[in-house]
């Protein structure tokens, strides 16, 4: 096994135990955090399967970010969903044999790639050309973008430049899954693009990607709007009254 | 701090347990690469793994816009020496399951459609024959084209 197939597989196991850990951990940490009052943005679902509506309109259109701003919606909407696209487009190489619907989604993946820069760029230009924005952009807002950017380019080069073995790249992507390791394509830009994805994987967990799992966690979106109905009591709170 | 170190001990051998232990009879799913008949490819083995495709298409626009039917990288030349023959003697089609085109494309989840047009199998009997014809003609477009590419320089 060569030295950089050594490398990239202690940094895949590596990055795949940091983020399921890491996001594990965090989950938890939402989970268990006091929610001690009753704050659902108005108008609010006043049933609790019109909070499962409310948030899957929220997960699946970003219904408040249309509401609150059309171009960030645009931009912000275009990428996350290719996104997905792109994503399950490469479930091909974590399969064998490959799912008849993935097979079906190898073409829009495709263009889905270009969906996702252009949704990037427009959301890095958001925090370069936005005043109000620039002012409260930090390092990390800058380095997500420019890193989901390096990973969507490398990606599209490898389609329509400069290919790469895609075959043995599979043997390699499913050598780790099997814990039978296959040797990785030595390109340069397989390589970038593999390293992007293994850091992405390893900040995910402390960094504002979280957002993906915490929106679940958001109060103002997944609390009932029913006060008068019921009594909301967070638990701490009510072991006080219970020693009154 | 404990912890980290026993992590990563943890991950060091999780990665030594996944080092393959022969080489052949790995767990991994493969596509079957069969050896074409030939001596050696019309490229290296790892160019071809990576741009057949374009060398394909191109050879394609070439032929058909520009009239230059020459032998390298002719679809049907691959094929020639890439088809197995079944246990009747009979050519199996090239996009047939675990046959050459077919399980590298299956395995890759890629579209194949050279096909819809193009022959699955080599012709039998009359393939010889159309060749020989074919090769003549190609010698001298290829000649042509030399030629005009000098000009053109």
């Amino acid at each position: 096994m060569s030295l950089i197939t050594t490398i990239y597989t202690v940094l895949f196991y590596f990055a795949t135990a940091i983020l399921i850990v890491g996001v594990a951990r965090k989950i938890y940490i939402f989970a268990s955090a006091p929610a001690p009052l009753k704050i659902p943005t108005t108008p609010a679902p006043t049933t609790r399967s019109g909070v499962v509506y409310r948030l899957l309109r929220e997960v699946i259109l970003f219904e408040s970010l249309f509401k609150s701003n059309k171009w960030i919606w645009l931009f912000g909407w275009t990428f996350h969903m290719a996104m997905w696209a792109v994503l399950a487009r490469h479930l091909r190489y974590f399969m064998e044999p490959v799912a008849g619907l993935i097979t079906l989604i190898q073409p829009i993946g495709i263009y889905a790639g270009f969906g996702m820069l252009i949704g990037l760029i427009g959301l890095f230009g958001r925090r370069i050309f936005v005043e109000r924005i620039r002012y409260i952009s930090a390092p990390s807002d800058y380095l997500m973008l420019l890193l989901i950017i390096g990973i969507a380019v490398t990606g599209l080069l490898m389609k329509f430049v400069e290919h790469t073995d895609i075959v043995a790249v599979k043997a390699y992507t499913l050598g780790l899954v099997y814990f039978d390791i296959q040797p990785m394509p030595e390109d340069p830009i397989l390589m970038v693009h593999l390293a992007s994805v293994a850091l992405l994987m390893i900040i995910f967990p402390i960094s504002k990607l979280l957002h993906a799992p915490g929106v679940f966690f958001s109060p103002t979106r997944n609390q009932v709007d029913n006060p008068r109905e019921q009594r909301h009591l967070s638990p701490w709170a009510a072991q006080l009254e219970s020693k009154n | 701090m404990k912890n980290i170190r026993l992590f990563f001990i943890a991950l060091l051998g999780l990665v030594f347990a996944s080092l393959p232990a022969v080489a052949e009879n790995s767990r991994v799913p493969m596509p079957e690469i069969t050896k074409g008949k030939g001596e050696q490819c019309v490229r290296p083995a790892d160019d071809m793994r990576k741009n057949h495709m374009h060398y394909l298409s191109h050879k394609r626009d070439k032929t058909l816009r520009e009239g230059v039917r020459t032998k390298e990288f002719s679809l049907k030349e691959c094929i020639a020496c890439h088809a197995k023959k079944d246990d009747a003697g009979q050519f199996v089609s090239i996009t047939d399951e675990g046959q050459f085109c077919q399980s590298c494309h299956s395995y890759a989840s890629v579209k194949l459609d050279c096909f819809e047009c193009h022959a699955t199998k080599p012709q039998q009997g009359s393939h010889d024959m159309s060749h020989s014809h074919n090769d003549n003609d190609s010698v001298l477009l290829n000649k042509l084209v030399q030629n005009q590419n000098t000009t053109d320089n």
